[in-house]
């Protein structure tokens, strides 16, 4: 069983970015109609969300979001260890755009740089590694970036929820060594690779997608993901429970993926959750992948009438397919005002 | 669980009126979308935990297929 408790490991800051560009769902009455519009807001939760402009890409937000929070704790480059970029659209194909952020952000060479392609359970993901690495006196401070922008490219004129359901946005997360503990727990299932597909990566040159090649469209097989998450996720949730000897109770806030209302009032009931703890942002952001989970922190932290520290419990699920669930402390002072950006990184395109 | 809480259910997914449903209804005739889709799988995990797949559900063809399936 893939669980671990990380000891002396602790997330001491976090920021998420998103582009200042809002769209609302009125805004698509005139094109699908407003029967389907309304229904597609009360299934999904989405009443907004912000999207990329064309050419900014995951990197530019996450790098907002990571120069902002070093800002904010004082460090610079030196000071970080490990860079790790968790993307499902990377600038390019190769190399890693982790190699960029590394520049923007002027870290020192003596660092861990890498991409994981991984979506909807990024976070989960991404700081499961980053404590790893960091409990084994590997690195001492890690940044874990995780992004995703430029969501509606490639998608179908007529498809709804494609259309109207993805939001984009970029976060930045500090792990290092520290007073702390950090429970995880992680599953993958690559039975399901083409349940949610995308086959053209590249993002910084929006020019060379798919050019109406179906067998290059993405793809989403909805009633297969759903399936997936409404069994695989409740399940594993029972099992973290019982591998930490914890239970609902523990915990001040449940922060799961916000994939969609349904599937998150679902989860909810199923493990009896009491509806204050579960904390909603997809209202305001709508699905915006890896970065989900941080977002909706940084959502609850800006509704806090005054800083607390918080027991969190978090779920990431989706493409690969892959899910998790994590629990750690977080102080809401850690955690940055949401952060709205227009930045594009300019010497990106001009190589 | 009854035939009559079996109807109530699915009355609730295809958003009608209980009387609007019979065992012999189609589903074709009614408004049998993805978010239908979707809340059949949803109440057949909760209600029954079964894990029906979305490609069962589009193959049935009428009210009495889904009472068929609806079973713990």
């Amino acid at each position: 069983m893939l669980s671990k408790r990380f000891e002396g490991v602790r997330i001491s800051g976090l920021a998420c970015a998103v582009p200042d560009n809002k769209l609302v769902a009125d805004s698509y009455r005139e094109r699908f109609g407003n029967a389907a519009v309304d229904k597609f807001v009360s299934v999904t939760g989405i009443k907004q969300r912000y999207s990329a402009k064309e050419g900014q890409t995951a990197s530019d937000l996450c790098f907002v979001a990571a120069d902002a929070l070093m800002k904010k704790k004082g460090l610079n480059g030196d000071d970080i260890d490990a860079l790790i970029f968790l993307t499902q659209t990377p600038d390019y194909c190769q190399p890693s755009t982790a190699f960029v952020l590394h520049k923007r952000l002027k870290i020192k060479q003596d660092c861990l740089v890498f991409d994981m392609n991984i979506g909807c359970s990024a976070f989960i993901v991404g700081v499961y590694t980053a404590a790893g690495l960091v409990e084994s006196k590997t690195a001492e401070r890690i940044l874990v970036l995780v992004g995703d922008a430029g969501t509606l490219r490639d998608a179908p004129p007529d498809d709804i929820s494609y259309n109207m359901m993805f939001g984009d946005g970029g976060t930045a997360v500090l792990v290092e060594r520290g007073e702390g503990t950090i429970d995880g727990m992680v599953r993958s299932d690559g039975e399901g690779f083409n349940v949610l597909i995308a086959p053209v990566p590249g993002y910084r040159f929006p020019l060379y997608a798919a050019n109406g090649d179906d067998k290059l469209q993405k793809k989403m097989a909805g009633d297969d993901v759903f399936l997936f998450t409404l069994t695989k996720v409740p399940r594993l949730f029972k099992e973290f429970y019982s591998t930490f000897g914890c239970s609902s109770e523990k915990f001040d806030y449940y922060m799961l993926h916000q994939a969609n209302q349904m599937i998150i009032d679902h989860i909810a009931r199923k493990l009896k959750l009491p509806k204050e703890k579960v904390h909603v942002s997809i209202d305001k952001y709508g699905n915006t992948d890896g970065s989900s989970i941080p977002i909706g922190i940084v959502d609850l932290c800006e509704s806090l009438m005054e800083p607390r520290k918080l027991k969190l419990v978090t779920s990431g699920f989706g493409i690969g397919l892959s899910w998790g669930v994590m629990s750690f402390e977080l102080d809401s002072v850690d955690v940055l005002p949401m952060i709205f950006t227009n930045d594009i990184y300019e010497e990106g395109r001009n190589i | 669980m009854t035939n009559e809480k079996k109807m109530e259910l699915l009355a609730d997914i295809f958003d009608v009126e209980v009387d609007e449903l019979t065992s012999e209804t189609e589903l074709g005739s009614l408004d049998m979308d993805s978010v239908t889709v979707l809340s059949f799988i949803a109440m057949m995990d909760e209600e029954f935990g079964k894990e029906i797949k979305g490609s069962e559900v589009r193959s049935l063809k009428t009210i009495q297929d889904m009472l068929d399936i609806m079973k713990e």
